[in-house]
């Protein structure tokens, strides 16, 4: 799963476009399902040069987001289950008994595989170890989450990051959002 | 006049419904010259699990 920073690194955030975290959820209790649907379709194009281009695009309603401070993250060695969220829980938390913030989040990315039908990688494992392999690609993220701040204040936490890979073949992003309000 | 532009956003709601997204929804996510539809499950068993974020 891929996690978001804003321009500035101040805020962090995760939101649950693949249903992992609602995965985890029902597999600790039924009853805890958030009811996240994911929808979408993925295709596998292979262009007159042999280039075997993977598109995705992926709809999920009711994802689990939530937001941490960086420097709180960077103080705690990166500790994210062991960090306290400044939007929305964890789902550790949900299991605890905490309220979701849920939404929407949208999905696109487009990526290479070296062969027609070769297992499409793990997509943090491939953005962020493994890009060169899988060059050109593009993502384009959009979340908007409803919940609440750790004061009880209703808020939202809005993600929009959108990047492509340039000649060089680094991910250059053209739209680094995570904001609450 | 107010009646008549009600009269003509009623006909163009009517368009839209029973034209456009008709031939939007026939046409449907056919796949792209050249591509061949996976499995989503493709793409979403392609993960190493770090929900519980332990």
């Amino acid at each position: 799963m891929l996690g978001w920073t804003d321009l500035d690194f101040v805020n962090f955030a995760l939101v649950d476009y693949a249903g992992l975290m609602n995965d985890y959820l029902e597999s600790v209790d039924p009853a805890l399902s958030l009811g996240t649907t994911v929808n979408g379709r993925v295709l596998e194009c292979v262009d007159s040069d042999g280039t075997v281009t993977i598109k995705v695009v992926l709809s999920t309603q009711k994802a689990l987001g939530f937001a941490q401070s960086i420097e709180e993250l960077a103080n705690n060695d990166f500790d994210f289950l062991n960090t306290p969220t400044i939007f929305g829980v964890k789902a550790q938390d949900v299991v605890g008994g905490a309220e979701p913030a849920l939404g929407p989040a949208h999905l696109q990315a487009t990526f290479t595989i070296a062969n027609p039908g070769d297992p499409i990688p793990d997509i943090r494992i491939m953005y962020q170890e493994e890009l060169a392999d899988h060059l050109p690609a593009t993502i384009d993220l959009r979340s908007t989450t409803v919940g609440t701040l750790p004061d009880g204040t209703q808020a939202v936490l809005k993600i929009q990051q959108v990047g492509a890979t340039n000649e060089a073949g680094e991910l250059v992003f053209t739209r680094e959002i995570v904001d609450i309000k | 006049m107010k009646s008549l532009r009600i009269c003509k956003h009623s006909l163009a709601a009517a368009f839209l419904l029973g034209v456009v997204f008709p031939l939007v929804a026939q046409a449907g996510p056919t796949p792209e010259a050249g591509c061949s539809k996976r499995p989503l499950s493709d793409f979403l068993s392609a993960r190493i699990g770090h929900a519980g974020l332990d």
